[in-house]
C-alpha cells in the first residue's frame, strides 16, 4: 500500500476480525461440503442433471451458498478501514 | 503424439510473443526510483484487476490445468471432492492476511516475505532460515511447472522433453529477469484469461462432443461405477483425505509466501477487497471446470500414453483444430504464470535475503541487479535439471512444495502480525517445527500420516503449537519494535 512510514503501528484489530470472519467461513465449509458429500455418497451416486446426486447438493450446493457469503465479506464496509 | 495441427504451432508462437510485448510495455511503466522495490514489489503501485489476476494465476500452477484433471481422469468426480477447499481459497487467501500484510507492507517497507518476518523480530536468522526453506521448496515448485510445461509440448507437438524443460526456463527466464514484479504481474493478468477462456471453451465444447452430461455420467459408469462415488476408484480419497484436502487448498494458499508477496505490492484497501471479489467469481468459474475437464477426457480418450497427458489429450479430442491452439495456450498460461512468480520469489530469497541484506557493506543499485539476474539464472539451471526425471503424477510434486511451504510459514506469520507476544524464538521454532516435521512425516509416512490425514495439517499444527511454546519460552520484543506493527492501545 501506499501509506506513508509513520511513528505509530496500524492497529491490527479490524484485520484480525476479518481474519477470525475467514477462518469461520472455512470451517463452516469444510463441515457443510465434506459432511454432505460423505453422507450422500454413502447411499447413492444416482445423477441430478446428469451429476451424482452426493457432488450436485454436497459441492455445488455449498459452493454457491459460500459464494454468496465471500461477496457479502468483500462488499461489507469494514469499520476501522483505513483510508482510501 | 494425439493429434496437433500447425495452427497449434502458431497460436503458441503468437501467444510467447503477446507475453513479451506485455513484459516489455510494463517494463516502459516501471516506477522511478530503487530497482529493488520496483523489481519485487511493483513500486507498490499494483490495483484491483491485475492483483487480483497475477494472485490467481500464481495460484493456478500446472498442477491445476495438468496435474489435476489428469486425477480426475483417472479417479472421476471423487477430484471434485478433493479440489472442493477451493470454495473459499478466495476468503481465506484475501481474508486471514491479506489486508494486515498490506498494511504493514506499506508502513515497514518490507519488499520480500523474508523481510517480513525478519524485521518484525529484528532477527536475521529468521530473514536467513526463512529465505533458505523458501529457496528450497519454491525451486522444487518450479521443477513440477517445468515437467508440466514439457508435458504439454511433449503430447501436443513432439518436443522433445528435455527440449522442452529448457524452452520453459529460457523464455519464463527472460521476461521475469527483464521486467520484474511488474511484467510477471502483466503477464499473469493475460495468462489468467488466456486460462479461464481456455478452460471454458475446453467444457464446452467437450459436452457438445459428448452429449451432453447424462451421456457423460452414463460414460463413466460404464467404465467404472467407482467413477461415481466420492470416494473414488481404489479408495482414492476415504474421509481423513476429503478433510486433509479441504485444510490443503485454503490453507497452502493463505500462507504460501509468493501469494503473501502480492499484498506487499497492492496499491490500497479498496484494491485488496475488489481483488478478492474478482477472484471468487474467477475460482467459482475455472475450479470445477478443470475438473470436469478430466472427468470429460475419461469419457472422450480413456486411454493416455501417460497419466499427465488428460487435459492437452481432451483439448484436441474436442476443441476444434482452429482453435485448439488457443485453448492449449491455457495450461501453458497456467504453468508460466506460476513459474515467473516463484522465480521471482527465489530470486529475492537469494539476492535480497541472503545476498543484500547479510552484505558487511553497502550493496549499490547494480550489484542488486546483477545479483537478482543472476539468482533467476541459478534457480532456472538448478530446477530444469531437477526436472529431466520427472515422476508419473506431476500433482504430488505440487502439493509436496505448495503444503510444505505453508506448513512452515503459515502460522509463524499469522502470530507474527496479529500476537504481540510472538517472538523471534516463537518465530523460529515454528518455521523449523513446522518444516521438519513435515519433510519426517513424508519420509515416514508417504502422502497420509497419522489417522489417515495428510502431512501438512499435522505440521501446521505442530508449527502452531512451537510458535506459542517457544513465544513462553523466549523473552518478549522490545516495546519499540513492537509499536511499529501494533497500535499504542494493542501493547
Amino acid at each position: 500500500m501506499t501509506a506513508r512510514k509513520t511513528d505509530q503501528g496500524p492497529d491490527s484489530r479490524p484485520a484480525r476480525r476479518e481474519a477470525i470472519e475467514a477462518a469461520v467461513l472455512w470451517g463452516s465449509a469444510l463441515v457443510a461440503t465434506v459432511g454432505l458429500s460423505s453422507w450422500l455418497g454413502a447411499s447413492s451416486v444416482e445423477p441430478v442433471l446428469g451429476v451424482p446426486r452426493w457432488a450436485f447438493y454436497g459441492i455445488f450446493g455449498p459452493w454457491l451458498a459460500f459464494f454468496g457469503l465471500h461477496l457479502r465479506f468483500c462488499l461489507r464496509r469494514r469499520s476501522g478501514s483505513p483510508k482510501q | 503424439m494425439y493429434q496437433a495441427a500447425s495452427s497449434v504451432r502458431i497460436a503458441f508462437a503468437v501467444y510467447i510473443g503477446l507475453t513479451f510485448l506485455l513484459a516489455y510495455l510494463a517494463r516502459r511503466r516501471a516506477v522511478q526510483g530503487g530497482f529493488l522495490r520496483e523489481f519485487f514489489v511493483g513500486g507498490r503501485t499494483i490495483g484491483p484487476w491485475v492483483l487480483g489476476l497475477t494472485w490467481i494465476a500464481t495460484a493456478a500452477s500446472g498442477g491445476t490445468f495438468i496435474g489435476a484433471p489428469a486425477l480426475a481422469h483417472a479417479n472421476g468426480w471423487s477430484v471434485m471432492l478433493w479440489i472442493s477447499g477451493y470454495i473459499v481459497v478466495a476468503t481465506t487467501g484475501f481474508g486471514l492476511l491479506g489486508r494486515r500484510i498490506a498494511e504493514l507492507g506499506g508502513r515497514t517497507g518490507a519488499l520480500t516475505f523474508p523481510d517480513l518476518l525478519r524485521d518484525r523480530f529484528d532477527s536475521q536468522a529468521i530473514g536467513a532460515i526463512s529465505g533458505v526453506a523458501m529457496l528450497i521448496l519454491h525451486t522444487s515448485f518450479i521443477v513440477a511447472q517445468y515437467i508440466a510445461g514439457a508435458r504439454v509440448l511433449e503430447a501436443v507437438m513432439g518436443v522433445p522433453y528435455a527440449w522442452g524443460v529448457l524452452g520453459f526456463a529460457v523464455v519464463v527466464g527472460l521476461y521475469t529477469a527483464y521486467g520484474g514484479f511488474r511484467a510477471v504481474a502483466w503477464t499473469d493478468s493475460f495468462q489468467a484469461v488466456v486460462m479461464l477462456i481456455g478452460v471454458l471453451l475446453t467444457a464446452g465444447f467437450g459436452l457438445y462432443r459428448v452429449g451432453g452430461m447424462q451421456a457423460v455420467y452414463d460414460g463413466l459408469a460404464a467404465q467404472s461405477p467407482e467413477l461415481l462415488t466420492p470416494t473414488g476408484p481404489a479408495d482414492f480419497l476415504p474421509l481423513p483425505a476429503a478433510i486433509s484436502f479441504f485444510f490443503v487448498w485454503p490453507m497452502a494458499t493463505a500462507g504460501q509466501p509468493s501469494l503473501i508477496t502480492r499484498f506487499l505490492a497492492c496499491r490500497d484497501a479498496a484494491s485488496l477487497r475488489r481483488a478478492s471479489l474478482l477472484i471468487g467469481c474467477y475460482i467459482l468459474l475455472l475450479y470445477p471446470a478443470v475438473i470436469f475437464v478430466g472427468i470429460l477426457g475419461r469419457v472422450l480418450v480413456p486411454e493416455l500414453a501417460a497419466g499427465d497427458h488428460a487435459m492437452p489429450a481432451t483439448i484436441l479430442a474436442a476443441v476444434p483444430s482452429a482453435l485448439a491452439g488457443l485453448v492449449l495456450a491455457a495450461p501453458m498460461a497456467a504453468i508460466m504464470s506460476t513459474i515467473s512468480s516463484f522465480l521471482l520469489v527465489a530470486a529475492g530469497a537469494i539476492a535480497r535475503d541472503l545476498y543484500q541484506r547479510n552484505a558487511r557493506s553497502p550493496v549499490s543499485e547494480g550489484q542488486a541487479r546483477i545479483a537478482t539476474h543472476l539468482a533467476i539464472l541459478a534457480v532456472g539451471v538448478v530446477a530444469g535439471i531437477f526436472a529431466l526425471r520427472p515422476p508419473d503424477y506431476l500433482q504430488y510434486i505440487v502439493v509436496f512444495s505448495g503444503t510444505g511451504l505453508a506448513a512452515t510459514f503459515l502460522f509463524p506469520t499469522l502470530l507474527a502480525v496479529y500476537w504481540t507476544g510472538m517472538n523471534r524464538m516463537g518465530c523460529l521454532y515454528g518455521i523449523v517445527g513446522g518444516f521438519v516435521s513435515f519433510l519426517v512425516q513424508y519420509a515416514l509416512y508417504g502422502t497420509r500420516s497419522l489417522l489417515g490425514l495428510d502431512p501438512f495439517v499435522w505440521s501446521l499444527a505442530i508449527s502452531a503449537v512451537c510458535c506459542v511454546l517457544g513465544s513462553a519460552a523466549g523473552r518478549s520484543e522490545p516495546r519499540a519494535l513492537l509499536a511499529k506493527y501494533f497500535a499504542p492501545e494493542e501493547l
